[in-house]
This record gives C-alpha cells, structure tokens and sequence, in this order.
C-alpha cells in the first residue's frame, strides 16, 4: 500500500512526538529515595543498609510543610528532625569506609511540601516573604543538620497546584529560584503533566512525575489507589512532550484504610503490631477484622472493614514498562523511589528496590 | 533464684504504703515534715509562694478545677473592681467577670445580654463598650509567640504593630483618663511581646510618666516596663512594687527578680515605706534561708501588709522542715545545701536543729513584740507563737496559746484540728523520760487524724514516745502506718500527710536504703530482743477493750508468730539457738507454710549441704523443707553429736555444721535465718552480726574442726578447701579500698595469694590439691571418701 505523503509525515510526527518515546538510548538514570517522616532523628540501620545496596545517589529530605496560619500568613510544620550525620558517633570509626564515603557523598536534596491553601487570596508581598522564609528556613536548617554533606543544589517544592493558584505558586517558584541560586524542581502530578494548558508549566528547572495516588482511595472502592497502571497509562497516552527535564517518582509505600460503621476512621501502617492476624480478606483489597486488635490509637472491632493497598513488584514493574512506553526522560534522569522507610520497605529485596531504577536504563 | 525472687519478699510483707520508686532515694516533699498546713490561712494570692522543696512545679498544677476558679476571681479582682468603680460599684462582679473575661464573640458583644454591658449601653458609654471590644481582638496576640521560620527566638507580628499604632492614637485621643491608660497599657504589653522593649518604656513614661501607680492598670504598665529594662537595681525595685500590688505577675516578678543584686542599691530607689516594703517582701520570699530579716524591717515599714503575715508563715514552714525533718525521721531537711548526693551526718543534723530551735526562739520573741492589734492576721500570728513555744520545748507556753486561739474558732475549723496536732505533741513531748504514755488526751486526736491518712503526725507522736522510752506505744502506733483503707477527702497542702519515711537513730541500713516505711522492719533493725519482747507481751497482755486500744493494738495482735520470728532471728545473730528455737517454737506452724510469708521461697533449701560454689541455686539436696525452727533443732542435734568426743562421725557433723553457717549467711541458701532482705549489693547493715554475716567465721572454725577431727586425709583437705571458701569472703569483705585499684583478674588473684587456708592447703595436702581447688565437681568424691 502506498500512502500519501502528507500521510506519512503526519505519521512520521506523531511517531517521533508520541509514541516512539521506546526508540531513544535507554537513560542512565540517577537512583533517589524520598525521606518524608518528620519525628525520626536519624536513619535506621535497615534504612541505611538500603541505601547502601541500591547506591542510592539522592535522597530528597521533606524539610518541612507550609500551612496557612492566621497570625504569620503561612508558616513551617512537622519539620524534620533528621540528622545526616552525626561524625561523633559510630561513622567516626568508619569514615573512610566506602560506604561512608558514599553516604557523605550522597545529595541531599532539600524538599518542602506546601499546601495548595496557602496560594489561595494571597498577594505578591506575601509570596515574597513565603519565598523568602523557606530559602532561610532550608539554609538554616540544612547548616545545622547536613553540616557533614556537600553543599545542596537543588530545592524541590511539592505542591498540588490547581488552575487558580497557579499564578501564585509559579510567582513564589521563580522568587525562590532568584533567591537560592539553586536548582529548583517540583513534584508533578499526572493532571498537570496531562493539561499544560489549563494547569500551566511551573518555571522551574525540572520536575518529577508523581507516579502514585492517582486517583481518590475513598471514591474507588474496587481500586489499588497508589498505583493503577490503567489510570496511570490513560494520563501518559497521547501527550506531548512535556517542556521540562522530567524525573520520575515511584510508590514504595503501603497502607491501611479503616472502615468502622462503613464510614472511614482513620489510616494505619500494615506493618503495626499483630494486625495481620486479625484479619481475613473477603475480596480482593478487602479485610475483615476477625478478631479486636488495637493498633495504634485505634482500637479494629470485630467486623470492621480495611482496605490494604500495596504495591507488588508486578505493579511496579508494568509501571516502569509503561512509562518507558510513554514518557521520555533525560540521560541523567533521577528515578526517585516514596518513601525510605524500613517497615513498608521490608517486602522488597534490595535486588527488587535496585531493579526499580535499573529497569528504566535496559 | 532466691535472687531474683527478693523483690517478692519485699513486697509480700508490705502493708499497703505507698514506696518511694526502685531506684529513687527519697529527697524533698518526699521527706519534709511539716504539719501547719498553709492553706489554713488563705492566702491564695501567694500560693504559689507556700513553703515547698518543689520549687519548679508550678503551683496551679496542683490545684483542683474550682479551686482554680476561685483563684482566678481573686486574681482578676482588681480588674473587676477598678471596672465597677467606673459605675459607682452597681454592676455586680460576676457580669463584670463574665464581660471581661469569658465573652468572646466580637461581633455579638455590644449586644450581649450580660448586665455590665447593658449598663455600658444604657449609659452611652460607647467607647467603653469600643475599648472591651479592642482589647479582645488583643487577646490572641498578647504573648511570646515562637517565630516559626526560626529567624528570630520570638516572632515580632505585623498585626501587633497595627494594633500598636491603634492604641497609642486612642490613648491620645480620649480625655476618659481610664481608658486612656487602659489604651496604653494595651500598647506597652503588645510592644513587650513583639519584642520593643524601647517602646514599652516610651509608652510608659509617656503615659503613666512618674506619677505613683495606683491602680491594677498601673501596676500591669510597670510590670512590662520592669521587664523592658535591663537587669539592675531599678529594674528589681520595680519588679518588687508590682509583686506587692498584682497579685496575677507575683509567679513572674518573682522568677525575673534576680536575687544577686545587693538590697541596698535597690532599696535606694524606694521612696516611701510601702515602697520599701515591697523590697524586703520580695527578697523574703526568694530567700530560701532565715528571712528574719525581711520580715522585722517589714513589720516596721508596713505592719499591716498582708506580705508580712504571709512571710511569717511561710518562716514557719520553713522552721518545722528544718527542725523536724531531721528530729523525727533522720532525713536532711528538705531544702539543703546540696553536698553531692551523700547525707550529713546525724551529729551535724543535730547540732543544725539546736541551732534551728535558737532562730525558732528569736522568732518567738520577735513575735511577742509586735503588736497584733496592727498585724493583719492576728489569729495566724497566735498560731505561729504556740507552734514556736513547741519548737522551743517550751510546752506549756504552746498549750496556753493554743488553748487561748482554739476558744475563738469552732471545732469544724481546719485550723482547730491544726492546732490540735501541735496540742498532742506538746502533751506528749512534755512527759518525763521514761513514763510518757498515750494520753486520753490525745487519744482521740491520733485517730482522728488516722483517718484522714496523717501518718506524719502519727509518726511524729510515735517518735516522741520513743524518745521518751516508751517503745512499746511507739511500736503501736507505727504499726498504724500505712494501713487506713478509707480515702480521706482531698486537702490542699495535705497531699503528703499520707508519706512518711524514716531512719534509725543508730544508723541502720537492713533494707535496700537506709530509711524505713513499716513498723516491722524498724523494729528488725532499731529494737533490741528485750524490747521486741516487750511489745509481744504488751499485746498478750491486753485485755482492753475500749475503742482506742481496739485501734492500736489491732495490726500487731494479728503480727504476733511475725513478731516471734524477729524475736528468734534477733537471737539467731547472737548465735543464741536455745532462745532464738524458743522464739521460733512460739510461731504458729502454718505461719511458716504461709503465702503471706516469704519461707516457703526463701527457706526452699537444705541448709545442711552446699559445695566448693554454691551460693543461692538449686542443689540436688534441696529435696527437703525446713522451717527456721527445724533448722534449729537439727543444728542443735548436730552440733551435739559434733561436740560428743565419743561420736564416731564427728567430722562429718561439724561440717554439717559448717555448711548450716555458711548457709546462714550472705552467701547462702537460708540466709533468712539472720535477714530480712538480701542484695547482691552486700550492703553492710550495722546490725550487730554484720561481720559474722559477711566474714562466714563460724562456719569456718567448724570447718576447721571438721579438718581436726576427720580421719580422712581426703575428706580432712575437703574441710580446708571449705575454710578457705569462708577466709574468701572474709579477705573480700574486709577488703574496702583495694578491690577498686585493681582490675579484672588481679584482685581474685592478690585475693587467693592471702588467702591461708588455700596455702595450707597447698602445702598439707599437697596431692589434693589441684583436683579440689580447680576441679569444680570434685566435691562428692571428697566428701563421699569419709566412708
């Protein structure tokens, strides 16, 4: 068959723009974590052994949340505690080891998750001074608790944006940027990444898709909330290229929803306490508690119901697969796993984790 | 396992006392003594001011919820006051209270139904009405409030500022001179908390300038202004002034006063006598030691202030930690100069608590020179003069004046069942040595306060009886520590009436520490076998049957076969066995196979038999039980046939013997028979047997026998080796400086070097030796070998 020209070079583009994202030399990508707990001192043994075996290059520190305040406008919450490290104690001994060497030498990026409520009915001034406060806040705290680590490059700002905030928030980017001399990256949802046009593109230097928490746990009953590679593939298909260096962040994370009075009570961590035998699974995602357990400070009554969405290696894996189908990274690309934390990790070996980037550079 | 179960021996033969934490030497509130309950003279404006060692623990911690209200009324009272003197004292206080202090919707306010604001409305007062308003939107703002972003300690606020310029233009503006303070004031506190100290002094002398306060207005303004100056004599001289008068910053002028500033040059900005006055208030009450000062300058310079009163109170409390801490229970006084964890000694506590008594009586005379027709609490400086007269010994003297205050108050007072207390002791402390007795007298007081858990003044009675040399009341009445199961109601500043801990005069160290919490285990270290005898007959002998004596004798009649059982173990550390098995044959045998008791755990063993090692495991021979009586019968029986010179085996019974001794000690199964309570810790407990206890002497002169009378040389060498075990304990337990130059190994060695029966060994028995001293199961085929 022989077809028109036109017809080919329309092809010919689409295929270049659309489709054969497959067709470029794989990346090498960079290997990241992100640490999001606020109230832990410093890593686990476990936590640093994970690093350690999947050479993890960045780590991605949630420095701190920014709400809405009454009295200072928007203000720091849950900052973290983490110290990265402490030479006085057992690394001291071991500073030559490559492994410390590989752990000093580790980017820290710091990260701020700020709530999309604080760009809401906010002026400029106001976004001055935001932007001013977190450069100082991050500086601070990144003197006092990383004095052992090279110098950060880049901050990334973690922010739900809707079309209506867009202007603030972007406002507040560019400040930021203009203030730190730093590289500035955000988070990107897959909504954003699907509707430039509606959400815009954030003047920055980068951005990471946010593979994960796709859709509503609550509103989709019969759905794995934090990865459906449908839902994932239906946001990454036919979509231009997105005009920005992209990295990619993947769930490594579980949880627990709690149903009491078919009403929802409160989120717990699968790996608590004796939860496991408590429960009996009546569907798929679905448990019943069959026995009463307190976890936490909730107390599971007999009959109440869980969800428990996970991740398995098979999602991830078809996730990788997908996004090498449809998205198009840079050579030094960081494939960022959420979140470093030994107990959800636990169900991974460390060949799994590692395989989480290296997949993407085959 | 006799170690481990220790702590079930404690436990079992407790009566219901609270015990102070595992680990935890008990200090301050834990061991204070105080009887005059402060809350008896209700000077809640000072209360956080109450004598107490808990000098951190902020006082409204510790207070009940409608306690806490009433307290909050009094402290909000000026504010109240000043507001109803605006309306000629019409308003009633609580709509004043209600508008000020618990309206909180702005936008409803002026409409409020509360009948001050009615009044506001009805009179016009619309800027009165506009000031309320204003001074709630200031609420939220009015303290230090932590800058997130961390640029600075405090955040200094925007909105502060705002409402800063708002309240200087009304405090310019308005003629109502009131109010225009009241702006001010609310411009100079907004300033202090965004951290302008320069603005609060400007606002101050712009506003308030140098007249003399004279309202809670003036006296919050000078507050903020003290605080905004910086740390000097004038700061401190204002900081004393607004204590004086604002009863709700004493807590805060107190803490920011700062003490090392000599009075003199703070006293040199005080122009008038009150104004002096408020100086030597405050340093009075920062002072921990002897405020006689303050309080004679006071009472020359304002006799009537409440501050003076309440000072003289709070000397009392003070007087009574630093006399009867000590006197009763042996304790340091609660608040002490801190010597590096270890006690005074008792000499030196002593002799402090003389010297307390002479300021106790320099107080008193100061007391009766004043004139209480110009003090302001006359009824709380007669309760002080009759607890000095006590302090003093004078005893006589404090029953006159309690007599003459306890005619003037009815009998449902707290403070006339207070001053019976200090009544009792008086009657008691006053009898002749030797013939003090429980007066009927204070019969009724004991169980009245009994019931609501005061053991400190039962003890205190109890002390006073034993000083007089009556234990036998002294045993009684201790024994009530501890065990009334109702629930007194709750009252403040009586939280630790229930607490009472104590030491032994002479310094006896049998439980864990060197205090005591039960009557049972006082008498164990404190009483002599003569004395505990006494006690025991004294119950037998009771035939009494009145309510009183129902209620002393009550817990001991039932602790009777215990009592019998200290009386043998006394004797048993005299290694008297024909009194100690006397004692024992008197306790009733199910006592010994009791759950309540700790023999059927600790005298779970065969205390004929151990080895080269043994101390407290499990042997092979534990398959039998004996009671303390049985192992003294049986030590008897083998001590006979040991001593017989016609008996064949008397080696073999003499190292029976041996092993009951060294069983009977520190190191052994039955060591119960001369303790109540064992610690690896092998602290010395002065009681008289201590070394025998710790140095094993009599099991090894009956090993020695053993060696002297086998005619086994091998079974002979096994008696040496089992001496030598004995010298063992001894050269460590006389070991007291050495052992801790030395390290690990060295000390067991230099240890086994001295040790003379080893060398002995060596050079006697030559060809056993090795076997015996390095061969750990040697011991049957030594001792089999007899045979």
């Amino acid at each position: 068959m022989i077809y028109p020209i036109r017809t080919v070079l329309i092809l010919v583009l689409l295929f270049t723009q659309v489709s054969c994202k497959n067709q470029a030399a794989p990346p090498k990508v960079q290997h990241g974590f992100y640490f999001w707990k606020s109230a832990q001192y410093q890593l686990t043994e476990k936590e640093d052994s994970i690093l350690k075996h999947t050479q993890c290059q960045k780590l991605y520190v949630k420095f701190f949340d920014v709400e809405k305040d009454p009295l200072f406008f928007a203000k720091p919450i849950s900052k973290s505690e983490l110290h990265f490290w402490d030479y006085n104690n057992d690394y001291q001994m071991k500073k030559d080891s490559n492994f410390c060497k590989m752990m000093t030498n580790m980017e820290i990026i710091p990260t701020v998750f700020i709530k999309n409520e604080v760009f809401r009915s906010a002026s400029k001034g106001s976004m001055d001074t935001l932007a001013d406060n977190i450069n100082f806040l991050i500086n601070k705290h990144y003197a006092e608790n990383f004095k052992y680590q090279q110098n950060y490059k880049e901050i990334q700002i973690d922010c739900d944006w809707t079309a209506k905030t867009k202007d603030n928030y972007f406002y507040l980017l560019k400040n930021l940027k203009s203030l730190s001399k730093k590289t500035i990256s955000c988070t990107l949802r897959l909504y954003p990444y699907k509707y430039t046009s509606a959400m815009g593109i954030p003047p920055v230097d980068k951005a990471t898709l946010m593979c994960y928490n796709l859709i509503s746990s609550l509103d989709n009953e019969n759905k794995n909330a934090i990865l459906d590679n449908k839902e994932l593939e239906s946001y990454l298909k036919n979509v231009s290229k997105y005009p920005l260096p992209l990295d990619i962040a993947l769930p490594v994370f579980s949880w627990m929803l709690v149903f009491q009075n078919n009403s929802f009570a409160g989120m717990i961590n699968p790996e608590e306490g004796e939860l496991k035998d408590a429960l009996k699974l009546i569907k798929p995602l679905w448990y019943e508690v069959h026995k009463d357990v307190v976890i936490g400070s909730l107390y599971l009554r007999e009959g109440d119901k869980i969800k428990y969405e996970e991740v398995s290696e098979k999602t991830i894996d078809d996730a990788i697969v997908i996004l090498k189908k449809h998205v198009s990274l840079d050579d030094d690309a960081t494939i960022t796993l959420f979140h470093l934390d030994d107990k959800n990790l636990s169900k991974y070996t460390y060949e799994t984790l590692t395989s989480f980037y290296t997949d993407f550079s085959k | 396992m006799k170690r481990l179960l220790l702590f079930i021996l404690i436990s079992a033969s407790s009566i219901g006392q609270t015990l102070v934490a595992c680990g935890n030497y008990p200090y301050g509130e834990d061991v204070r003594f105080r009887l005059l309950n402060p809350y008896n003279f209700y000077y809640d404006d000072y209360s956080p001011f109450y004598y107490s060692s808990a000098i951190f623990t902020p006082k409204s911690l510790e207070i009940k919820p409608s306690y806490q209200k009433e307290m909050m009324n009094s402290l909000t009272k000026q504010n109240i006051e000043l507001w109803r003197k605006r309306y000629n004292y019409i308003p009633e206080e609580k709509d004043v209270y209600e508008a000020i202090y618990l309206l909180k919707n702005e936008v409803d306010f002026p409409n409020d139904p509360n009948k001050f604001i009615q009044l506001l409305n009805k009179n016009k007062d619309y800027d009165a009405i506009q000031y309320l308003l204003f001074a709630k939107r200031c609420e939220q703002l009015n303290s230090m409030i932590d800058d997130p972003w961390e640029r600075d300690e405090y955040a200094r606020l925007p909105q502060r500022s705002v409402l800063i310029s708002q309240a200087i233009e009304k405090a310019k503006e308005l003629k109502d001179v009131d109010l225009k303070h009241r702006y001010a004031f609310l411009a100079i506190r907004l300033s202090y908390y965004n951290e302008k100290p320069a603005d609060v002094v400007k606002f101050y002398d712009e506003f308030f300038g140098t007249n003399s306060p004279e309202n809670i207005i003036d006296y919050w303004s000078l507050y903020f202004k003290a605080l905004s100056l910086q740390e000097g004599p004038e700061r401190n001289y204002l900081l004393s002034v607004v204590f004086q008068n604002a009863p709700d910053k004493r807590f805060m002028t107190n803490y920011h006063y700062e003490k090392s500033i000599a009075i003199e040059s703070t006293l040199s900005y005080a122009k008038t006598n009150r104004d002096k006055a408020a100086v030597w208030l405050l340093a009075g009450i920062k002072n921990p030691a002897r405020a006689y000062e303050s309080i004679s300058n006071i009472y020359v310079l304002d006799t009537h202030s409440d501050g003076l009163s309440f000072l003289l109170l709070r000397e009392i409390n003070k007087l009574e930690d630093w006399i009867y801490t000590p006197y009763y229970t042996y304790f340091d006084p609660s608040i002490s100069a801190f010597d590096g964890g270890s006690n005074n000694s008792k000499d030196k506590n002593m002799d402090r608590v003389k010297n307390d008594r002479e300021y106790a009586r320099k107080l008193l005379d100061f007391v009766n020179s004043a004139n209480l027709d110009k003090i302001e609490n006359k009824i709380l400086w007669k309760t002080a003069k009759s607890y000095l007269y006590f302090m003093i010994e004078n005893y006589n003297s404090s029953l006159t004046e309690i007599s003459s205050i306890q005619n003037g108050l009815k009998k449902e007072e707290a403070l006339y069942y207070q001053l019976e207390t200090i009544k009792a002791l008086c009657l008691t402390a006053k009898q002749e040595n030797g013939k003090a007795e429980i007066l009927d007298a204070v019969k009724p007081i004991l169980m009245r306060q009994y019931d609501s858990s005061n053991y400190k003044f039962v003890f205190a009675v109890a002390r006073e009886l034993e000083y007089k040399g009556n234990t036998i009341d002294a045993a009684l009445l201790m024994s009530k520590i501890g065990t009334n199961d109702k629930h007194p109601e709750y009252v403040f500043g009586r939280e630790f009436d229930a607490m009472i801990l104590w030491k032994s005069k002479n310094g006896y160290n049998t439980l864990r520490d060197d205090y005591f919490y039960e009557y049972f285990f006082y008498m164990d270290a404190e009483y002599t076998p003569e004395q505990t005898k006494s006690v025991i007959d004294d119950v037998l002998n009771n035939n009494k049957t009145d309510a009183f004596s129902v209620w002393k004798y009550e817990n001991v009649k039932k602790d009777i076969s215990r009592l019998y059982d200290l009386l043998g173990t006394k004797y048993m550390r005299k290694d008297d066995l024909d009194n100690a098995l006397n004692y024992f044959q008197k306790v009733k045998d199910d006592f010994w196979h009791s759950k309540d008791q700790p023999y059927l755990v600790y005298l779970a063993a065969n205390p004929f038999y151990t080895n080269m090692y043994n101390e407290h495991s499990i042997t092979k021979a534990d398959t039998v039980h004996y009671t303390k009586t049985t192992i003294v019968q049986t030590l008897k029986n083998y001590l006979k046939k040991a001593e017989d010179p016609m008996n064949k085996d008397r080696s073999y019974y003499f190292f029976l013997v041996a092993n009951c001794y060294l069983n009977m000690t520190q190191y052994g199964n039955s060591w119960m028979m001369k303790r109540y309570y064992w610690s690896s810790s092998e602290y010395k407990s002065n009681l008289e047997d201590d070394d025998e206890y710790f140095q094993c002497d009599l099991a090894k002169v009956n090993y020695l026998k053993a060696n002297a009378t086998s005619k086994n040389r091998k079974f002979a060498a096994l008696c040496l080796r089992m001496a030598g075990r004995c010298e063992k304990y001894r050269l460590i337990s006389t070991d007291t400086i050495e052992r801790w130059n030395y390290k690990g190994d060295d000390f067991e060695t230099k240890i086994f070097n001295n040790n003379l029966f080893y060398n002995k060994l060596k050079t006697d028995y030559s060809e056993f030796y090795h076997d015996l001293i390095s061969n750990c199961e040697s011991f049957d085929n030594y001792f089999n070998s007899r045979n």
